[in-house]
Protein backbone atom coordinates (compact mmCIF):
# COMPACT_ATOMS: atom_id res chain seq x y z
CA UNK A 1 0.00 0.00 0.00
CA UNK A 2 2.80 2.43 0.61
CA UNK A 3 4.43 1.61 -2.22
CA UNK A 4 1.27 1.92 -4.16
CA UNK A 5 0.77 5.19 -2.52
CA UNK A 6 5.04 6.37 -3.46
CA UNK A 7 4.03 5.25 -7.07
CA UNK A 8 1.25 7.07 -7.55
CA UNK A 9 3.00 10.05 -6.07
CA UNK A 10 5.78 9.96 -8.52
CA UNK A 11 3.46 9.63 -11.10
CA UNK A 12 1.86 13.14 -10.09
CA UNK A 13 4.62 15.04 -10.15
CA UNK A 14 5.50 17.64 -7.87
CA UNK A 15 2.11 18.97 -6.56
CA UNK A 16 1.00 22.11 -5.11
CA UNK A 17 -0.05 23.12 -1.84
CA UNK A 18 -3.59 22.86 -1.86
CA UNK A 19 -3.33 19.53 -4.83
CA UNK A 20 -1.99 17.68 -1.77
CA UNK A 21 -4.83 19.06 0.47
CA UNK A 22 -7.30 18.35 -1.73
CA UNK A 23 -5.61 14.62 -1.81
CA UNK A 24 -5.58 14.29 1.48
CA UNK A 25 -8.81 15.08 2.43
CA UNK A 26 -10.22 12.84 -1.05
CA UNK A 27 -8.35 9.75 0.42
CA UNK A 28 -9.50 10.44 3.82
CA UNK A 29 -13.26 9.88 2.82
CA UNK A 30 -14.87 6.83 4.60
CA UNK A 31 -15.20 4.07 2.47
CA UNK A 32 -18.56 2.66 1.90
CA UNK A 33 -18.98 -1.30 1.95
CA UNK A 34 -21.83 -3.14 -0.08
CA UNK A 35 -24.46 -4.54 1.98
CA UNK A 36 -24.51 -7.95 3.96
CA UNK A 37 -27.20 -8.89 1.94
CA UNK A 38 -25.17 -8.00 -1.42
CA UNK A 39 -24.42 -11.58 -2.99
CA UNK A 40 -27.94 -12.89 -1.67
CA UNK A 41 -29.46 -10.19 -3.72
CA UNK A 42 -27.06 -10.46 -6.12
CA UNK A 43 -28.06 -14.48 -6.71
CA UNK A 44 -31.36 -13.62 -6.98
CA UNK A 45 -31.02 -11.03 -9.80
CA UNK A 46 -28.62 -13.24 -11.89
CA UNK A 47 -31.41 -15.62 -11.65
CA UNK A 48 -34.48 -13.81 -12.91
CA UNK A 49 -32.12 -11.66 -15.22
CA UNK A 50 -32.11 -13.33 -18.95
CA UNK A 51 -28.99 -13.50 -20.06
CA UNK A 52 -28.19 -10.23 -22.70
CA UNK A 53 -27.41 -12.48 -25.48
CA UNK A 54 -30.83 -13.88 -25.73
CA UNK A 55 -32.28 -10.95 -26.42
CA UNK A 56 -33.17 -9.51 -29.20
CA UNK A 57 -30.88 -6.65 -30.54
CA UNK A 58 -33.59 -5.54 -32.52
CA UNK A 59 -36.17 -4.32 -29.69
CA UNK A 60 -34.30 -0.87 -28.90
CA UNK A 61 -34.81 -0.45 -33.03
CA UNK A 62 -38.53 -1.32 -33.00
CA UNK A 63 -39.13 0.98 -30.32
CA UNK A 64 -38.45 4.08 -32.68
CA UNK A 65 -39.32 2.10 -36.23
CA UNK A 66 -42.82 0.90 -35.21
CA UNK A 67 -44.03 4.27 -33.95
CA UNK A 68 -42.54 6.01 -36.57
CA UNK A 69 -43.88 3.77 -39.54
CA UNK A 70 -47.30 4.06 -37.97
CA UNK A 71 -47.14 7.69 -38.24
CA UNK A 72 -45.73 7.17 -41.90
CA UNK A 73 -48.87 5.44 -42.66
CA UNK A 74 -51.63 7.59 -41.01
CA UNK A 75 -49.49 10.76 -43.06
CA UNK A 76 -49.71 8.78 -46.56
CA UNK A 77 -53.06 7.67 -45.62
CA UNK A 78 -54.13 10.93 -45.53
CA UNK A 79 -52.21 12.29 -48.37
CA UNK A 80 -53.68 9.77 -51.03
CA UNK A 81 -57.22 10.13 -49.98
CA UNK A 82 -56.97 13.93 -50.52
CA UNK A 83 -55.53 13.66 -53.90
CA UNK A 84 -57.90 11.05 -54.63
CA UNK A 85 -60.70 13.27 -52.86
CA UNK A 86 -59.46 16.28 -54.67
CA UNK A 87 -59.94 14.50 -58.37
CA UNK A 88 -63.10 12.95 -57.87
CA UNK A 89 -64.17 16.53 -56.70
CA UNK A 90 -62.17 18.24 -59.93
CA UNK A 91 -64.24 15.63 -61.71
CA UNK A 92 -67.44 16.22 -60.15
CA UNK A 93 -66.60 20.08 -61.07
CA UNK A 94 -66.36 19.21 -64.41
CA UNK A 95 -69.97 17.34 -64.69
CA UNK A 96 -71.44 21.27 -63.87
CA UNK A 97 -73.43 22.25 -66.65
CA UNK A 98 -71.96 23.67 -69.30
CA UNK A 99 -73.87 27.08 -70.85
CA UNK A 100 -74.74 26.39 -74.19
CA UNK A 101 -74.45 29.72 -76.35
CA UNK A 102 -77.17 31.08 -75.19
CA UNK A 103 -77.13 34.27 -77.51
CA UNK A 104 -78.43 31.27 -80.15
CA UNK A 105 -81.37 30.31 -77.80
CA UNK A 106 -82.50 34.31 -77.38
CA UNK A 107 -82.18 34.18 -80.99
CA UNK A 108 -85.22 31.79 -80.56
CA UNK A 109 -87.09 34.34 -78.70
CA UNK A 110 -89.36 35.54 -81.13
CA UNK A 111 -90.37 32.09 -83.06
CA UNK A 112 -90.60 30.73 -79.25
CA UNK A 113 -93.29 33.50 -78.42
CA UNK A 114 -94.89 32.98 -82.17
CA UNK A 115 -98.19 31.87 -81.59
CA UNK A 116 -97.33 28.74 -83.74
CA UNK A 117 -94.79 27.33 -81.57
CA UNK A 118 -96.19 28.13 -78.45
CA UNK A 119 -99.26 25.85 -79.64
CA UNK A 120 -97.47 23.06 -80.49
CA UNK A 121 -96.81 20.57 -77.32
CA UNK A 122 -93.99 22.58 -75.76
CA UNK A 123 -93.14 22.29 -72.57
CA UNK A 124 -91.91 25.75 -72.56
CA UNK A 125 -95.72 27.56 -72.47
CA UNK A 126 -98.10 24.89 -70.76
CA UNK A 127 -100.43 27.66 -69.88
CA UNK A 128 -100.95 31.11 -69.91
CA UNK A 129 -98.86 32.17 -67.04
CA UNK A 130 -96.08 30.98 -68.37
CA UNK A 131 -96.90 31.96 -72.05
CA UNK A 132 -97.17 35.46 -70.80
CA UNK A 133 -93.78 35.34 -69.04
CA UNK A 134 -92.13 33.03 -71.77
CA UNK A 135 -89.40 35.92 -71.85
CA UNK A 136 -88.73 35.73 -68.27
CA UNK A 137 -88.22 31.90 -68.33
CA UNK A 138 -86.77 32.09 -71.52
CA UNK A 139 -83.80 34.66 -69.44
CA UNK A 140 -83.82 31.90 -66.81
CA UNK A 141 -83.07 29.01 -69.24
CA UNK A 142 -80.21 31.26 -70.71
CA UNK A 143 -79.04 31.20 -66.93
CA UNK A 144 -79.83 27.01 -66.57
CA UNK A 145 -77.74 25.13 -68.85
CA UNK A 146 -77.76 21.67 -70.10
CA UNK A 147 -76.10 19.72 -67.79
CA UNK A 148 -73.19 17.53 -69.53
CA UNK A 149 -70.90 15.09 -68.44
CA UNK A 150 -67.97 16.43 -70.27
CA UNK A 151 -67.32 19.52 -72.84
CA UNK A 152 -67.32 16.92 -76.09
CA UNK A 153 -71.20 16.32 -74.73
CA UNK A 154 -73.55 18.50 -75.87
CA UNK A 155 -77.73 18.37 -75.35
CA UNK A 156 -79.54 17.87 -78.44
CA UNK A 157 -82.91 16.89 -79.65
CA UNK A 158 -83.42 13.09 -79.54
CA UNK A 159 -85.59 10.19 -77.86
CA UNK A 160 -88.48 11.63 -75.79
CA UNK A 161 -86.82 10.55 -72.19
CA UNK A 162 -89.41 10.55 -69.26
CA UNK A 163 -88.48 13.31 -67.38
CA UNK A 164 -88.76 12.60 -63.58
CA UNK A 165 -91.35 14.82 -61.76
CA UNK A 166 -89.81 17.75 -60.63
CA UNK A 167 -91.06 18.68 -56.92
CA UNK A 168 -93.20 21.82 -56.54
CA UNK A 169 -91.87 24.89 -56.21
CA UNK A 170 -93.67 25.75 -52.82
CA UNK A 171 -90.44 26.34 -51.58
CA UNK A 172 -89.78 29.10 -53.37
CA UNK A 173 -91.97 31.75 -51.66
CA UNK A 174 -90.20 30.70 -48.47
CA UNK A 175 -87.52 32.47 -49.94
CA UNK A 176 -83.60 31.47 -48.67
CA UNK A 177 -81.51 28.50 -49.89
CA UNK A 178 -78.89 28.39 -52.35
CA UNK A 179 -78.84 28.87 -56.02
CA UNK A 180 -78.65 25.30 -56.54
CA UNK A 181 -81.20 24.54 -54.60
CA UNK A 182 -83.79 27.00 -56.05
CA UNK A 183 -82.59 26.09 -59.76
CA UNK A 184 -83.64 22.58 -59.13
CA UNK A 185 -87.55 23.86 -58.45
CA UNK A 186 -87.86 25.61 -61.45
CA UNK A 187 -89.33 24.12 -64.57
CA UNK A 188 -86.82 23.77 -67.54
CA UNK A 189 -88.11 25.40 -70.54
CA UNK A 190 -86.54 23.65 -73.66
CA UNK A 191 -87.40 23.99 -77.13
CA UNK A 192 -89.42 21.10 -78.76
CA UNK A 193 -88.15 17.97 -78.99
CA UNK A 194 -85.07 18.92 -76.65
CA UNK A 195 -84.93 17.36 -73.10
CA UNK A 196 -82.27 18.98 -70.88
CA UNK A 197 -81.00 15.24 -69.88
CA UNK A 198 -81.14 14.78 -73.46
CA UNK A 199 -77.08 13.98 -74.67
CA UNK A 200 -75.25 13.08 -78.05
CA UNK A 201 -71.39 12.34 -78.06
CA UNK A 202 -70.09 14.88 -80.51
CA UNK A 203 -66.37 16.34 -80.96
CA UNK A 204 -66.01 19.78 -79.83
CA UNK A 205 -65.40 21.28 -83.79
CA UNK A 206 -67.21 23.75 -85.18
CA UNK A 207 -69.02 22.11 -87.72
CA UNK A 208 -70.56 19.93 -85.29
CA UNK A 209 -71.10 22.81 -83.10
CA UNK A 210 -72.96 24.14 -86.14
CA UNK A 211 -75.14 21.15 -86.83
CA UNK A 212 -76.79 21.11 -83.14
CA UNK A 213 -77.19 24.80 -83.46
CA UNK A 214 -78.78 25.07 -86.43
CA UNK A 215 -81.31 21.87 -85.22
CA UNK A 216 -82.31 24.17 -82.53
CA UNK A 217 -82.42 26.53 -84.48
CA UNK A 218 -84.80 24.85 -86.85
CA UNK A 219 -86.94 22.56 -84.75
CA UNK A 220 -89.22 25.73 -83.12
CA UNK A 221 -90.14 25.68 -86.75
CA UNK A 222 -90.58 22.54 -87.07
CA UNK A 223 -87.97 21.54 -89.14
CA UNK A 224 -85.90 18.65 -88.01
CA UNK A 225 -83.02 18.01 -90.02
CA UNK A 226 -80.34 15.52 -90.37
CA UNK A 227 -76.34 16.48 -90.83
CA UNK A 228 -75.04 14.37 -94.09
CA UNK A 229 -71.73 15.01 -95.42
CA UNK A 230 -71.18 18.68 -93.99
CA UNK A 231 -75.26 19.61 -95.95
CA UNK A 232 -77.92 19.85 -93.71
CA UNK A 233 -80.97 17.84 -95.15
CA UNK A 234 -84.34 18.07 -94.18
CA UNK A 235 -85.72 14.93 -92.31
CA UNK A 236 -88.94 15.78 -91.23
CA UNK A 237 -91.25 19.06 -91.07
CA UNK A 238 -93.83 18.95 -88.20
CA UNK A 239 -97.80 19.25 -89.44
CA UNK A 240 -99.38 22.25 -89.54
CA UNK A 241 -95.94 23.80 -88.15
CA UNK A 242 -94.72 27.34 -89.48
CA UNK A 243 -92.31 25.14 -91.63
CA UNK A 244 -94.80 22.93 -93.34
CA UNK A 245 -96.78 25.80 -93.89
CA UNK A 246 -94.30 27.89 -95.29
CA UNK A 247 -93.65 24.96 -98.12
CA UNK A 248 -90.31 23.55 -96.36
CA UNK A 249 -89.84 19.83 -97.60
CA UNK A 250 -88.13 16.46 -96.61
CA UNK A 251 -85.02 16.02 -98.25
CA UNK A 252 -84.67 19.84 -98.59
CA UNK A 253 -80.89 20.47 -97.92
CA UNK A 254 -80.50 23.87 -95.99
CA UNK A 255 -78.05 26.38 -96.91
CA UNK A 256 -78.56 29.52 -95.11
CA UNK A 257 -80.20 30.95 -92.84
CA UNK A 258 -81.12 34.54 -92.66
CA UNK A 259 -78.85 34.85 -95.47
CA UNK A 260 -76.11 33.20 -93.78
CA UNK A 261 -74.18 30.23 -94.57
CA UNK A 262 -75.07 27.71 -91.96
CA UNK A 263 -71.43 25.84 -92.59
CA UNK A 264 -69.52 29.11 -92.03
CA UNK A 265 -69.31 30.60 -87.95
CA UNK A 266 -72.33 33.19 -88.67
CA UNK A 267 -74.52 30.44 -86.83
CA UNK A 268 -73.00 30.78 -83.58
CA UNK A 269 -71.38 34.28 -84.23
CA UNK A 270 -74.19 36.32 -85.21
CA UNK A 271 -77.72 36.61 -83.91
CA UNK A 272 -80.07 35.18 -86.20
CA UNK A 273 -83.69 35.55 -86.30
CA UNK A 274 -84.32 32.71 -88.25
CA UNK A 275 -87.19 34.22 -90.25
CA UNK A 276 -85.69 32.69 -94.03
CA UNK A 277 -84.11 30.23 -95.01
CA UNK A 278 -82.65 29.19 -98.47
CA UNK A 279 -82.53 25.29 -99.01
CA UNK A 280 -81.72 23.65 -101.91
CA UNK A 281 -84.23 21.35 -103.80
CA UNK A 282 -82.54 18.79 -106.05
CA UNK A 283 -80.48 21.37 -108.08
CA UNK A 284 -82.99 24.64 -107.81
CA UNK A 285 -82.35 27.08 -104.52
CA UNK A 286 -85.29 27.79 -102.73
CA UNK A 287 -85.48 30.90 -100.56
CA UNK A 288 -88.39 30.45 -97.77
CA UNK A 289 -89.63 32.70 -95.49
CA UNK A 290 -91.60 32.58 -92.71
CA UNK A 291 -94.55 34.73 -91.93
CA UNK A 292 -95.81 34.48 -88.39
CA UNK A 293 -99.12 33.61 -89.35
CA UNK B 1 -14.59 -30.82 -26.00
CA UNK B 2 -11.85 -32.80 -24.80
CA UNK B 3 -10.21 -29.20 -24.50
CA UNK B 4 -13.12 -27.89 -22.12
CA UNK B 5 -13.18 -30.83 -19.88
CA UNK B 6 -9.09 -30.68 -19.66
CA UNK B 7 -9.98 -26.87 -18.30
CA UNK B 8 -12.53 -27.54 -16.36
CA UNK B 9 -10.62 -30.67 -14.36
CA UNK B 10 -7.26 -28.53 -14.38
CA UNK B 11 -9.42 -26.08 -12.67
CA UNK B 12 -10.92 -28.17 -10.22
CA UNK B 13 -7.56 -29.57 -9.11
CA UNK B 14 -6.50 -26.09 -8.81
CA UNK B 15 -9.11 -25.44 -6.20
CA UNK B 16 -8.45 -28.42 -4.60
CA UNK B 17 -5.19 -27.65 -3.94
CA UNK B 18 -5.03 -23.79 -4.00
CA UNK B 19 -7.28 -22.37 -1.68
CA UNK B 20 -9.82 -20.61 -3.62
CA UNK B 21 -8.81 -17.04 -2.04
CA UNK B 22 -5.45 -17.23 -3.44
CA UNK B 23 -5.99 -17.66 -7.17
CA UNK B 24 -5.76 -14.74 -9.44
CA UNK B 25 -8.82 -13.27 -10.68
CA UNK B 26 -7.91 -14.85 -14.53
CA UNK B 27 -8.04 -18.50 -12.66
CA UNK B 28 -11.23 -17.68 -11.34
CA UNK B 29 -12.53 -16.25 -14.05
CA UNK B 30 -11.72 -19.53 -16.19
CA UNK B 31 -13.23 -21.32 -13.09
CA UNK B 32 -16.46 -19.48 -12.98
CA UNK B 33 -16.81 -19.76 -16.89
CA UNK B 34 -16.66 -23.49 -16.27
CA UNK B 35 -19.74 -23.09 -13.92
CA UNK B 36 -17.79 -22.57 -10.91
CA UNK B 37 -20.09 -20.94 -8.73
CA UNK B 38 -17.68 -20.50 -5.66
CA UNK B 39 -14.77 -18.59 -8.08
CA UNK B 40 -17.78 -16.17 -9.07
CA UNK B 41 -18.71 -15.66 -5.48
CA UNK B 42 -15.17 -15.19 -4.69
CA UNK B 43 -14.84 -12.15 -7.38
CA UNK B 44 -17.93 -10.72 -6.08
CA UNK B 45 -16.25 -11.14 -2.41
CA UNK B 46 -13.00 -9.28 -3.79
CA UNK B 47 -14.87 -6.59 -5.87
CA UNK B 48 -18.17 -5.73 -4.22
CA UNK B 49 -16.87 -3.17 -2.16
CA UNK B 50 -14.40 -1.03 -4.09
CA UNK B 51 -17.23 -1.07 -6.96
CA UNK B 52 -19.53 0.20 -4.43
CA UNK B 53 -17.57 3.26 -3.29
CA UNK B 54 -16.04 4.04 -6.74
CA UNK B 55 -19.80 3.95 -7.64
CA UNK B 56 -20.85 5.60 -4.59
CA UNK B 57 -18.01 8.22 -4.68
CA UNK B 58 -19.07 8.73 -8.38
CA UNK B 59 -23.01 9.23 -8.13
CA UNK B 60 -23.06 10.14 -4.21
CA UNK B 61 -26.07 8.16 -3.46
CA UNK B 62 -25.82 4.81 -1.82
CA UNK B 63 -28.80 2.94 -2.99
CA UNK B 64 -28.16 3.75 -6.50
CA UNK B 65 -24.56 2.74 -6.21
CA UNK B 66 -25.27 -0.98 -4.38
CA UNK B 67 -27.97 -1.24 -7.38
CA UNK B 68 -25.43 -0.56 -10.00
CA UNK B 69 -22.47 -2.95 -8.45
CA UNK B 70 -25.09 -5.36 -8.74
CA UNK B 71 -26.06 -4.90 -12.32
CA UNK B 72 -22.54 -4.56 -12.66
CA UNK B 73 -21.59 -8.36 -11.39
CA UNK B 74 -24.86 -9.13 -13.15
CA UNK B 75 -23.27 -8.07 -16.45
CA UNK B 76 -19.62 -10.07 -15.62
CA UNK B 77 -21.22 -12.77 -15.13
CA UNK B 78 -23.44 -13.18 -18.27
CA UNK B 79 -20.36 -11.90 -20.36
CA UNK B 80 -17.71 -14.94 -18.84
CA UNK B 81 -17.63 -16.57 -22.18
CA UNK B 82 -16.55 -13.09 -23.90
CA UNK B 83 -14.52 -11.88 -21.56
CA UNK B 84 -10.57 -11.78 -22.81
CA UNK B 85 -7.85 -11.85 -20.39
CA UNK B 86 -6.07 -9.00 -22.38
CA UNK B 87 -7.15 -6.31 -19.75
CA UNK B 88 -6.77 -6.85 -16.02
CA UNK B 89 -9.84 -7.79 -14.66
CA UNK B 90 -10.23 -4.83 -12.38
CA UNK B 91 -9.88 -2.71 -15.36
CA UNK B 92 -12.74 -4.83 -17.04
CA UNK B 93 -15.19 -4.61 -13.82
CA UNK B 94 -14.46 -0.82 -13.87
CA UNK B 95 -15.48 -0.31 -16.59
CA UNK B 96 -18.45 -1.76 -16.86
CA UNK B 97 -19.43 0.23 -13.78
CA UNK B 98 -18.20 3.36 -15.15
CA UNK B 99 -20.27 3.09 -17.89
CA UNK B 100 -23.54 2.29 -16.18
CA UNK B 101 -22.59 5.53 -13.82
CA UNK B 102 -22.49 7.73 -16.66
CA UNK B 103 -25.44 5.91 -18.07
CA UNK B 104 -27.25 6.98 -15.17
CA UNK B 105 -26.17 10.23 -14.76
CA UNK B 106 -27.91 10.40 -18.81
CA UNK B 107 -30.60 9.00 -17.25
CA UNK B 108 -30.71 11.45 -14.16
CA UNK B 109 -30.36 14.45 -16.33
CA UNK B 110 -33.28 13.43 -18.91
CA UNK B 111 -35.42 13.01 -15.77
CA UNK B 112 -33.75 16.43 -14.31
CA UNK B 113 -34.97 17.94 -17.88
CA UNK B 114 -38.40 16.21 -17.94
CA UNK B 115 -39.60 17.47 -14.14
CA UNK B 116 -40.97 20.42 -13.14
CA UNK B 117 -38.71 21.27 -10.92
CA UNK B 118 -35.94 20.90 -12.96
CA UNK B 119 -36.94 24.42 -14.63
CA UNK B 120 -36.41 26.34 -11.51
CA UNK B 121 -33.02 24.58 -10.49
CA UNK B 122 -28.68 25.52 -12.13
CA UNK B 123 -28.91 21.87 -13.85
CA UNK B 124 -25.52 22.66 -15.17
CA UNK B 125 -22.72 19.80 -13.73
CA UNK B 126 -20.24 22.82 -14.42
CA UNK B 127 -21.84 25.49 -11.79
CA UNK B 128 -20.66 25.43 -8.58
CA UNK B 129 -22.95 24.58 -5.55
CA UNK B 130 -23.85 27.14 -3.47
CA UNK B 131 -22.41 26.32 -0.03
CA UNK B 132 -22.13 29.18 2.39
CA UNK B 133 -19.42 28.70 4.95
CA UNK B 134 -21.04 27.36 8.38
CA UNK B 135 -20.31 30.39 11.18
CA UNK B 136 -21.75 28.21 13.89
CA UNK B 137 -19.66 26.62 16.94
CA UNK B 138 -19.72 22.85 16.16
CA UNK B 139 -20.16 20.78 18.94
CA UNK B 140 -18.73 17.71 18.33
CA UNK B 141 -15.43 16.78 16.03
CA UNK B 142 -17.06 13.59 14.44
CA UNK B 143 -20.19 15.47 13.03
CA UNK B 144 -17.36 17.82 11.59
CA UNK B 145 -15.74 15.49 9.61
CA UNK B 146 -18.84 13.94 8.63
CA UNK B 147 -19.79 17.03 7.39
CA UNK B 148 -17.08 17.66 5.92
CA UNK B 149 -16.58 14.41 3.93
CA UNK B 150 -20.34 14.91 2.55
CA UNK B 151 -19.37 18.66 1.43
CA UNK B 152 -16.53 16.92 -0.19
CA UNK B 153 -18.59 14.02 -1.56
CA UNK B 154 -20.79 16.53 -2.71
CA UNK B 155 -18.19 18.65 -4.34
CA UNK B 156 -17.00 15.70 -6.50
CA UNK B 157 -20.59 14.45 -7.74
CA UNK B 158 -20.89 18.01 -8.75
CA UNK B 159 -18.09 17.91 -10.87
CA UNK B 160 -18.42 17.16 -14.82
CA UNK B 161 -18.62 13.51 -15.37
CA UNK B 162 -15.38 13.49 -17.63
CA UNK B 163 -13.08 14.87 -14.43
CA UNK B 164 -15.12 12.92 -11.62
CA UNK B 165 -14.47 8.97 -13.05
CA UNK B 166 -10.71 10.09 -13.66
CA UNK B 167 -10.24 11.77 -10.15
CA UNK B 168 -12.48 9.19 -8.24
CA UNK B 169 -9.99 5.90 -9.95
CA UNK B 170 -7.33 8.11 -8.92
CA UNK B 171 -8.09 9.54 -5.80
CA UNK B 172 -9.98 6.86 -4.33
CA UNK B 173 -9.29 3.87 -5.63
CA UNK B 174 -5.57 4.42 -5.84
CA UNK B 175 -5.05 3.62 -9.66
CA UNK B 176 -2.85 4.13 -11.97
CA UNK B 177 -2.54 6.62 -14.77
CA UNK B 178 -2.22 3.81 -17.16
CA UNK B 179 -4.87 2.01 -15.57
CA UNK B 180 -7.22 4.89 -15.32
CA UNK B 181 -6.32 5.56 -19.18
CA UNK B 182 -7.44 1.66 -19.47
CA UNK B 183 -10.66 1.79 -17.98
CA UNK B 184 -11.68 5.04 -19.31
CA UNK B 185 -10.57 4.00 -22.62
CA UNK B 186 -8.42 7.58 -23.18
CA UNK B 187 -5.03 8.92 -23.99
CA UNK B 188 -2.33 8.81 -21.03
CA UNK B 189 -1.93 12.81 -21.66
CA UNK B 190 -5.81 13.11 -21.68
CA UNK B 191 -6.15 11.27 -18.55
CA UNK B 192 -3.72 13.49 -16.62
CA UNK B 193 -4.91 16.46 -18.09
CA UNK B 194 -8.25 15.70 -16.94
CA UNK B 195 -7.26 14.62 -13.18
CA UNK B 196 -5.25 17.78 -12.97
CA UNK B 197 -8.48 19.43 -14.03
CA UNK B 198 -10.73 18.06 -11.49
CA UNK B 199 -8.20 18.86 -8.73
CA UNK B 200 -8.01 22.04 -9.86
CA UNK B 201 -12.49 22.34 -9.94
CA UNK B 202 -12.18 20.98 -6.70
CA UNK B 203 -9.64 23.30 -5.27
CA UNK B 204 -12.16 26.07 -6.14
CA UNK B 205 -15.09 24.20 -4.72
CA UNK B 206 -13.41 23.39 -1.26
CA UNK B 207 -11.48 26.97 -0.60
CA UNK B 208 -13.27 27.13 2.11
CA UNK B 209 -12.12 23.66 3.77
CA UNK B 210 -8.86 24.36 2.77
Amino acid sequence: MINKDLQNNTEDGILSVGDVKIRQMIKNLPRVNAPKDFDFRLKARIANAQPTEFQPRFLPVLRYVLPLSVVVLVFAFVIINGVYFAEKTQIAGNTQPIPVESKIITTNDSQILSPEVAKAPVESAPDKDIADSSESKVQVKKKESIPVEETNFVAVKSQKKPQPELPKAKDADEGGGSHDSAASYLKVITPNGIHVNDVVETSPNNEHKNDILTKQMLLPLGIEIVSENGKRRVQSVKKESIAERSGVKVGDLVEMIDGEKVSGDAVHDKKLEGKQITVLRGTEKVEITFDNQ
Amino acid sequence: MALDKFEKRSAEVLQTIVPIEKLSDHELIESAKGGDEPAFAEIVRRYRNPITNYLYRFLNDYEEAVDLAQETFVRVYFALERYHTEFAFSTYIYRIATNLAISELRKRKRRKLVSLTGFFQYGDDEEEDFQPPDEKPLPDVNLVENEQSKIIGRAIATLPEKYRAPIVLREIEGKSYDEIAEILDLGLGTTKSRINRARGLLKEKLKNLI
